[in-house]
């Protein structure tokens, strides 16, 4: 029997990521009528808490920060599998650096019960810190692991191998312990119909900050977060681009000319 | 849509994820080399995508008729003969609920809903398949055993289905009002009498391994014997909107597709798309005819989800279903020129799949007369 | 007595007994920013007191190296040395800590953020002090945007920047002398409980044609889609003496399956003098890794597609035929 707890992010879909436009009056990112989906990487979490709990039993609580919409990311969690779920949504915890936010999942997890094991996915695909699953298990006074490949368990702890400097390292971890999963750690599994259906029967909560309680404020929300964010740059290539025309020949004339400029020392800045 | 909710959505996405990571790959070798779809199949029942509309009581998720459309959307989008393969196991595993027996349920109907066995038919002989009357296949009684001899041709998955059901003829005479004298067994394709013939190749549908298949001294017990056959042949009407279904999403994604070629394709510096509006007008009427062809499936799919099964809705609405992927395939590979044509561009596969399917489970024609009969 | 003096601090991440390339990136930059603050200076820290990359760092021009030496640093373990650093910044005060976000970096910087409750800049592409403040550049949306992220009153004020990004090569020593050599003091790791225990490592087969290292890289994307087209990528880069990489939706195709040479936010980062990008679209969690290409040329069916934004060069036209050209031409 395992306890297992994964925390998923409710993200803007990056297959949509092009349409995301800045306005320039404003200074703020325009992501109107992008999907929100589940992370990829908090997928793989769950498909390896999943397979944990096909090993030793167990069960899968899954716990979010997000506005209330991501109660729809969480119940798809129930669907892949999930046991019963958990999301704080409120304005007291909004505008959190990565600090504030490993902060407040520590506080729902704490409420929630006790865990062998806190799975994460290593990275968000919008804000991509990583830094969350690290700082959630020095919140909680743990052990934890970034970069996971792959994740078992054995009679004296989890067993991870993570990326490292030319390689990879294998620890065995005691628990209970976090452990950010990357997407190479798995495969994730395909959703089974009865699953999907029986989501809906399953514990999902939204609690505010107080239905959690025992939180300090001065650790939440834009107040708790030591780093805030400034100004925010659409991305501009510098680069100009000159288009080659002509015959198919005279165009591959002038590309092998580049490519022997380039391979005689390099383009004139 | 309106038809969509929070289940159904969740349900979708997980069936499109399923045909784009598992059916794409798999259609193109299903075509050229008529690979075998069996084991995605299999998975695919493991997944519970075959519990609708199955009841609870016999391992299903209960009645919902607008997601199983849904399922079907999805894998014919990848391929029509996939959707179709899919559509079998309901054609296959719904009637079965009334013509078992409870020891048959469970022996066979379960495990073919969780994906642990395929059920086929083998129905069909050369003196067609309106004609039971002139049908060679006969079962004698033996003891306790059924010892069945015969052959059938035209079996869809002639080789890759662990029990068939077979129909034979038990008496000399059939009774022309109930049918007396005609009955169903299921046979193992275990048993060692039974053997594949023949593997044909088709206009379309190719994958779907159309074969025949005979019967030489195969024993089964009483116990294989369907107490209720008339309710398995009766009830193949209703599940037949299903290949609406399928086509809805063959030619929704012929039109995607149509649609990025002529956005894609420059010519003098400008795409097909920009710089012809005939183009892309036959584009959106195809796009309205299939739009309303899309609300009259789901309109009959609710009217089942109300209890209201009706087969002559269920059969017009197969009937159109082949006529309009050849009308969207044809469009299709018009506007796309040269590439359309061509095997890899994949449309000329619809169009020929759209040819296959107007006589797969009946002809087209032979349901006209039914309806005419209502008038 | 400490206060006064504003140090920034570089974590000298050691492999195989020397620094790794993007400390020398982080010294570089710590110098620039260094020369902005007045009475500031710039130091590096090593954990396990490797003597062979103390005397690598002595000969650049900064003023301290600080080192903690103990036995239970031997192996990396995040918890030993989250808690090595932490008390070195409770000791010594750095005003800044800068990471390199590699492997180690990614975990051990968020890991000693947390434990001094100060903020900590992700995966930062530049560090900009404009008088004021320090403005971290962190890329988000898979490089669509970047936002400043600053660190208004908490310190250390930390960041991780990726490796290769900065560039940038510090200055040496002016003079003779070498940094002061600060030993701190590690007797607290004797008692240290930890929760980790490393048992092995598994070193990657280095391939030779590695992409983020290849001076000539040829990428092919979704627009390579016939066997021939692929195979003059592949010709096209052999002949070149270039690796051969690709984007994410190449892989789509099914022609190649491996990550390991895929370009963009969740694969490699070029640097290399030459890019070909053939049928490439352009998405920008593709663009963000070749960046730092020199020289880009693409070709692609779709004069809108966005990658000719991203190049130097630009061919519309049918993959397959220009390469066949080209190759002809190179024979």
């Amino acid at each position: 029997m395992m306890k297992i707890a994964v925390c998923v992010k409710s993200v803007p879909d990056p297959e949509y990521y092009e349409k995301i436009t800045l306005d320039p009056a404003t200074k703020r990112l325009v992501r109107d009528g992008i999907p929100a989906v589940i992370g990829e990487a908090d997928r793989h979490a769950l498909e390896a808490a999943l397979a944990l709990r096909d090993e030793n039993g167990g069960e899968i609580t899954v716990v979010s920060m997000g506005p209330p919409a991501a109660r729809r990311q969480l119940l798809e969690a129930l669907a892949m599998g999930a046991d019963r779920a958990f999301l704080i949504s409120d304005r007291k915890v909004g505008g959190a650096d990565t600090l504030a936010t490993s902060y407040t999942l520590s506080c729902l997890l704490a409420k929630t019960g006790t865990y062998d094991v806190i799975l994460a996915g290593n990275e968000s695909a919008d804000g991509s810190t990583a830094h969350v699953p690290s700082q959630l298990g020095v919140w909680m006074g743990i052990a934890h692991a970034a970069g996971v490949v792959s994740v078992s368990s054995d009679d004296k702890g989890l067993i991870v191998t993570k990326e490292a400097e030319g390689g990879l390292a294998k620890y065995r971890l005691r628990t209970p312990c976090v452990v950010a999963v990357t997407p190479k750690a798995n495969e994730v599994r395909f959703m089974d119909v009865r699953n999907i259906l029986a989501a809906k029967e399953k514990e999902l909560q939204v609690w505010s900050a107080a239905d959690v309680g025992n939180m300090d404020e001065s650790f939440m929300g834009l107040a708790g977060s030591p780093s805030q964010n400034g100004e925010v740059f659409a991305i501009e290539s510098s680069k100009n681009c000159r288009m080659l025309t002509g015959t198919e020949s005279e165009i591959a004339d002038q590309i092998v000319s580049i490519i022997s400029g380039n391979s005689k020392g390099g383009e004139e800045a | 849509m309106w038809y969509m909710n929070e289940d159904r959505e969740m349900l979708q996405k997980s069936f499109h994820e399923y045909a784009v990571k598992r059916v794409r790959p798999l259609a193109q070798k299903m075509e050229d080399e008529d690979a075998s779809s069996r084991e995605a199949l299999l998975e695919m029942g493991r997944l519970g995508m075959f519990t609708m509309p199955v009841p609870p009581e016999n391992g299903g998720t209960g009645p919902d008729y607008i997601s199983w459309s849904l399922l079907l959307e999805e894998m014919g989008r990848e391929s029509a003969t996939f959707g179709f393969l899919t559509l079998l196991r309901q054609v296959f595993n719904g009637p079965l609920q009334v013509s078992c027996s409870r020891e048959q349920i469970e022996k066979f109907v379960i495990p073919a809903v969780n994906g642990e066995i395929l059920i086929g038919l083998a129905g069909n002989e050369p003196a067609g398949g309106n004609n039971l009357f002139e049908y060679q296949t006969r079962a004698v009684k033996d003891g306790d055993e059924w010892v069945i001899n015969g052959g059938k041709v035209l079996v869809t998955q002639a080789d890759e289905v662990d029990v068939f059901m077979v129909i034979a003829l038990t008496k000399d005479q059939i009774d022309f009002r109930t049918m007396e004298g005609m009955d169903v067994f299921f046979v193992p394709t275990s048993d060692p009498g039974f053997s594949v013939g023949h593997i044909e190749h088709k206009v379309g549908l190719n994958g779907s391994r159309t074969g025949s298949v005979y019967f030489d001294n195969c024993r089964v017990p009483e116990s294989y014997r369907m107490p209720y056959p008339m309710a398995l042949l009766m009830g193949f009407g209703p599940e037949l909107s299903g290949y609406a279904s399928l086509t809805l999403g063959a030619c929704e994604k012929m039109i995607e597709q149509t649609a990025a070629y002529l956005k894609n394709r420059i010519q003098m510096g400008r795409s097909l798309w920009d710089a012809h509006q005939a183009a892309r007008h036959d584009l959106a009427k195809l796009k309205m005819e299939v739009l309303n062809f899309r609300n009259a499936v789901y309109g009959h799919m609710a009217n089942r989800n109300a209890g209201i099964h009706d087969s002559i809705e269920a059969g017009a609405l197969k009937a159109a279903s082949g006529p309009l992927m050849e009308k969207v395939a044809g469009e299709c590979m018009m506007l796309m020129g040269g590439t359309g044509v061509i095997h890899e561009t994949g449309i000329e596969m619809y169009y020929r799949d759209a040819k296959a399917l107007e006589i797969a489970c009946f002809s087209d024609k032979t349901f006209v007369d039914t309806v005419a009969a209502t008038l | 007595m400490m206060e006064s003096k504003k140090e920034i601090w570089v974590f000298a991440e050691c492999s195989r007994g020397a620094a790794l390339p993007v400390v020398s990136e982080l010294i570089a930059k710590a110098q620039e920013i260094s020369g902005g603050i007045e009475g500031s200076s710039v130091a590096a820290v090593i954990l396990g007191g490797d003597s062979a990359a103390v005397s690598q760092l002595s000969g650049l021009e900064i003023a301290k190296i600080y080192c903690m030496q103990h036995e239970a640093l031997k192996d990396y373990r995040c918890d030993v040395y989250a808690a090595a650093l932490q008390k070195m910044v409770e000791e010594y005060r750095p005003e800044y800590f800068f990471f390199g976000a590699t492997a180690m970096g990614a975990e051990l910087a968020p890991t000693t953020a947390a434990l001094l409750k100060t903020g900590l800049a992700a995966h930062c592409i530049d560090l900009r002090w404009n008088g004021e403040r320090l403005n971290c550049m962190v890329p988000a949306f898979g490089g669509k945007v970047v936002s400043e992220i600053y660190i208004p009153n908490a310190r250390p004020i930390m960041a991780s920047v990726r490796p290769g990004i900065l560039g940038g090569t510090p200055a040496g020593r002016s003079d003779s002398a070498a940094p002061e050599l600060v030993t701190a003091d590690a007797s607290f790791l004797g008692e240290f409980d930890s929760a980790e225990e490393f048992l092995e490592f598994i070193p990657s087969q280095k391939k030779d044609d590695a992409v983020e290292d290849a001076k000539i890289v040829v990428s092919a994307g979704r627009g390579v889609s016939t066997d021939k087209s692929w195979e003059n990528v592949k010709n096209l880069a052999a002949k070149l003496g270039g690796s051969v990489a690709w984007s994410r939706s190449f892989i789509d195709t099914g022609r190649v399956d491996d990550e390991s040479s895929m370009i963009g936010t969740s694969g490699k980062a070029l640097s290399a003098d030459l890019l070909i990008n053939v049928g490439v679209s352009g998405a920008t969690q593709y663009t963000c890794g070749t960046e730092k290409c020199k020289t880009i040329i693409s070709i692609n069916r779709d004069p809108r597609a966005k990658i000719f934004e991203h190049s130097d060069y630009g061919v519309v036209g049918d993959a397959e035929k220009i390469l066949d050209a080209v190759l002809r031409k190179m024979a």
